[in-house]
């Protein structure tokens, strides 16, 4: 008997907190000013249905961006199913409870607005642009389908139709792109993460209507979501409008912890060659995984990038095309995969001599960086081409401020500070350039594929 | 009494509880989700202020002052384009605009592109019939040393013969990609015709006119046009105009001025133009551009043509898109567009189709431009066109390039000094009848129409067309072919 009185009086008072909590502490988070060294106020606040907000205000042009971004990509792609993150994306334009199918990007542009969404490996943005007096309609069409995605078997099928036509036009006029995900599948030999997220016509057909629900009721749900507004906009309306329209939108179940394959030292393939009658051009792409990089360590491999192949006065660029000329094209970068990075190049070239040319002149521009100091003039140049981009990402359109601001709170949980950011690739030396490319660049995990036309 | 009292509170609880979780969660979707909300009042895009001042050697300064901002933008404009290449020498201003980017007297084409990283510099050129553009995004602490770098550039040129190979042949591959490309092809040979006979080279490029640019031909384009007293200086971030010309001055005043004679720019006729003209090339797709002569940029009718535009195909939502594509799948898009030169302005349609849709294209474009003759237009599309332009305006002009550029304009085109800040103003005030009196002035000869991709797939679609001229990608007419039945020219 005291026992049920016990458990009668523990159920009151829960009872009574739960009620306490719902009238007196359901707001959401008061708006929490950010220092950040940035030209234009930035605050963030979260709401009770876990959705994160970031606002920046900058009333120069009477423009918003809104980017909403859920942390759901092709990694989240079940075995089997790759390509349902890149058909969520599509999906998410075919209409919701209030909204038909496909007025989403007509109400944007009968507003003069525009409108895009892309598909990453671990995120899927949707942004809208529009002149500032429309926000609401921005947020009213945004939150719409996030509560209430229509989906059944016909769009479903209109979309998979799609997919597989684009992917064919994709294959005809980029006939190179396969093999980027030829070498993901080398250097991530794990399901989740080499797979493409364009997916292929045996996965999608594979995908079901109970797939796609399932899909959507565990990640695009607000406590998986960032929501960033860039523009003309003061914090404190942009959370009045924003508690409106997606307060009430429910929580979901906590989404799967972020998947961390182990992967193994050995590659399927270090050096291989394809014959490929749809290339016109010798082609040949390379790459090198970068296992778990210390967070310390990302502002110098971020200048290593530059230092060896962004712009036109980097090494490789110099080397490969302007002095050896063995390469008539060549981009690469250096991706992050959170606990992995890779460093990817891709070049053309006019025929096998010069392709094989070009992986020796890769491999001992590499081993320099492993045997001597960049110069000072190299490093300052690294730093400032560095500095203007980052800046230039962040300032020049509210699009651009918002996507950035929205992948580096997804990344670190927390706004950029401007100057800490700038100060640590600054603060980089040539030493720390030699040491790691002691540490990262080792011969024996470097992947090379030659395309060559038939 | 305790219990009873307990019970009471304990119901009183349940009942609060269950209240307020249906008041979040279970109740009927809220009444604001139903429909779109209204939007607020328009708050019109303003310019950032403008001052200008004019240095000893004529070079115009223009500042747009942006406070707190780490990145300046730098615009240089010299007032002389393609039209400014002498006939046989299409290509010339390009090349010669290039150039100028590939070596000075104290440095190579590589080092310029060094100190451009270093400096933290973006650059870019834009060539045009009346102008080149060299536009400039760099790092604020670096200003003085930019605006010295890109002095040096324009009046230490050295034009090597090395480096104008290179810009040639580079240049020569572009040129015969653009050819292979059914729309842009098509376009270049709609302007060759519509302003055939006037002397105004529009920007079409010759290819095989590129092989015969000398360093010669470019030390003359220069010394004619990339004159200081034929250009000017835009600068947009933290600084005022003093400030500007004092420095702009130091770091161009080895930059001479000369007399700079202007090629003359006639104005075109809105004329008829009485048979369908087709570029023979071998393509799966087909392109048909449709268009005629309109009023130049800052006449009267700017922005009723703007509204124009809008309603025909300035975006998917504009009527050529929805028509064509939408209804009736015959096309892979449809749009319209406004083009300005000096002295003159161009209305055209771009349309990308398929062989066996290219005659009912043809018909739809030509019939929905008819009904802009004679149907009242409806206010409500109307107004949509107009709300459309107005919120698109400040999306147009993001970038601070975009703004100096249009700034830029101002200049080249003369146009009022407040022009771009009376747009919204102007916008509000064209009417139905006026798009219409614009519409019947414009649309009511027949405009030239120009088809190019494979004549032979695309000749069973045509065939209820009267007449049309078949020409090579040479630009010789090959063929005639009149209701379908086809006859080969011997010349």
């Amino acid at each position: 008997m005291i026992a049920y009185k016990k458990r009668q009086n523990r159920r009151l008072w829960l009872a009574g907190a739960i009620l306490v909590f719902l009238f007196f502490g359901s707001g959401a988070e008061a708006i929490e000013a950010q220092e950040t060294g940035f030209p234009y106020p930035l605050s963030r606040f979260k709401l009770r249905n876990g959705l994160e907000v970031i606002v920046c205000e900058d009333s120069s042009l009477p423009l918003i961006s809104v980017v909403v971004t859920y942390a759901v990509g092709s990694i989240n792609d079940p075995e089997n199913k790759a390509g349902l993150a890149f058909m969520m994306q599509h999906l998410m334009f075919q209409g919701s409870q209030n909204v038909g199918p496909m007025q989403h990007l007509m109400y944007i542009q009968n507003a003069g607005g525009e409108l895009n969404a892309s598909t990453t490996f671990d995120k899927t943005f949707f942004y809208e642009t529009v002149p500032s007096n429309q926000l609401s309609l921005v947020l009213w069409l945004e939150s719409d389908r996030m509560n209430s995605l229509e989906i059944n078997e016909a769009k479903i099928a209109r979309i998979k139709e799609l997919m597989l036509a684009n992917e064919q036009q994709r294959s005809l006029q980029e006939p190179y792109a396969r093999y980027f995900f030829l070498m993901d599948q080398i250097l991530y030999p794990d399901f989740s993460y080499g797979h493409s997220p364009l997916g292929n016509a045996d996965n999608l057909n594979n995908i079901t209507v109970g797939d796609v629900l399932a899909f959507y009721r565990r990640y695009y749900v607000p406590n998986n979501a960032v929501l960033c507004l860039s523009g003309d906009i003061k914090a404190q309306k942009a959370k009045e409008l924003i508690t409106k329209y997606f307060e009430t939108i429910p929580r979901g179940d906590e989404p799967p912890s972020y998947p961390q394959p182990d992967f193994s030292d050995v590659y399927s393939s270090r050096d291989q060659t394809i014959i490929d009658p749809l290339v016109s051009t010798p082609a040949l792409e390379f790459g090198l995984r970068l296992d778990e990089p210390l967070s310390e360590e990302r502002p110098a491999l971020r200048l290593f990038e530059y230092l060896l192949i962004n712009g036109k006065s980097s090494r490789l660029y110099k080397l490969l095309v302007s002095r050896e000329r063995v390469a008539l094209y060549l981009s690469g970068n250096l991706e992050d995969r959170r606990s992995f990075m890779s460093l990817k190049l891709f070049l053309l070239a006019n025929n096998q001599i010069m392709i094989d040319r070009s992986k020796k002149l890769i491999v001992d521009e590499l081993n320099k960086f492993k045997l001597e100091l960049v110069s000072d003039r190299e490093l300052v140049r690294a730093k400032s081409k560095h500095r203007f981009d980052f800046l230039s990402q962040l300032t020049a359109t509210n699009l651009d401020r918002a996507l950035a601001l929205s992948e580096f709170y997804l990344r670190w949980g927390q706004l950029p500070d401007l100057n800490y950011e700038l100060a640590a690739v600054n603060k980089i030396t040539p030493y720390s350039i030699l040491s790691l490319s002691r540490k990262y660049l080792q011969e024996g995990k470097y992947c090379f594929v030659t395309i060559l036309p038939r | 009494m305790k219990l009873g009292g307990n019970r009471k509170l304990r119901h009183c609880l349940t009942g609060l509880l269950l209240l307020a979780l249906c008041s979040l969660n279970l109740q009927p979707q809220e009444r604001f989700r139903r429909n779109p909300p209204y939007p607020e009042p328009l708050n019109p895009m303003k310019f950032p202020p403008v001052e200008s001042g004019v240095l000893s050697s004529g070079l115009r300064v223009v500042t747009m002052t942006r406070l707190n901002k780490p990145l300046f933008d730098l615009l240089v404009i010299v007032q002389a384009g393609e039209n400014d290449s002498p006939r046989q020498l299409s290509g010339l201003a390009t090349v010669t605009a290039e150039m100028l980017l590939r070596g000075t007297l104290s440095l190579s084409s590589s080092a310029i592109e060094e100190q451009m990283e270093r400096l933290g510099i973006r650059g870019n050129i834009e060539v045009g019939a009346d102008y080149i553009i060299y536009s400039f995004s760099f790092l604020e602490e670096n200003l003085e040393d930019v605006l010295r770098l890109v002095g040096s550039l324009f009046y230490d040129p050295i034009f090597s013969p090395l480096e104008l190979s290179a810009v040639k042949r580079d240049f020569y591959y572009q040129q015969l990609a653009r050819k292979k490309d059914p729309e842009k092809s098509g376009y270049d040979f709609f302007l060759t015709r519509l302003f055939a006979g006037s002397g105004y080279n529009p920007g079409v490029i010759d290819e095989e006119s590129i092989r015969n640019i000398s360093q010669k031909d470019v030390i003359s384009f220069y010394q004619r046009f990339i004159r200081p007293n034929n250009s000017l200086v835009i600068l947009d971030g933290n600084i005022n105009l003093n400030n500007a010309s004092r420095k702009i001055s130091q770091a161009f005043y080895r930059w001479i001025p000369r007399p700079v004679e202007p090629t003359p720019a006639p104005h075109l006729t809105n004329l008829n133009y009485q048979s369908i003209v087709f570029l023979d090339l071998p393509s799966p797709d087909v392109s048909v551009i449709i268009g005629n002569a309109v009023s130049p940029l800052g006449s009267s009718d700017y922005h009723a043509l703007l509204v124009l535009n809008q309603l025909i195909g300035g975006s998917p939502a504009s009527r050529l898109f929805l028509n064509l594509r939408e209804s009736k799948g015959l096309a892979y898009y449809a749009f319209s567009q406004l083009s300005f030169f000096k002295n003159n302005g161009l209305f055209w349609i771009r349309v990308k189709s398929s062989p066996p849709s290219v005659g009912q294209v043809v018909k739809d474009v030509m019939s929905q431009l008819n009904s802009l003759l004679e149907a009242r237009i409806d206010p409500l599309e109307l107004e949509k066109a107009k709300a459309y332009l107005a919120g698109n305006f400040p999306l147009e002009n993001q970038l601070p390039e975009q703004r100096a550029k249009r700034i830029g304009f101002q200049f080249i085109y003369q146009l009022p000094f407040d022009f771009w800040n009376k747009y919204y103003e102007n916008l509000l005030m064209v009417s139905s009848e006026k798009v219409q009196e614009v519409a019947r002035q414009y649309f009511t000869r027949q405009p030239l129409i120009v088809i190019s991709g494979d004549f032979q797939a695309c000749l069973d679609s045509l065939r209820e067309i009267d007449r049309i001229e078949v020409y090579n990608q040479k630009g010789q007419l090959t063929a005639s072919c009149e209701k379908g039945v086809v006859k080969n020219e011997t010349r």
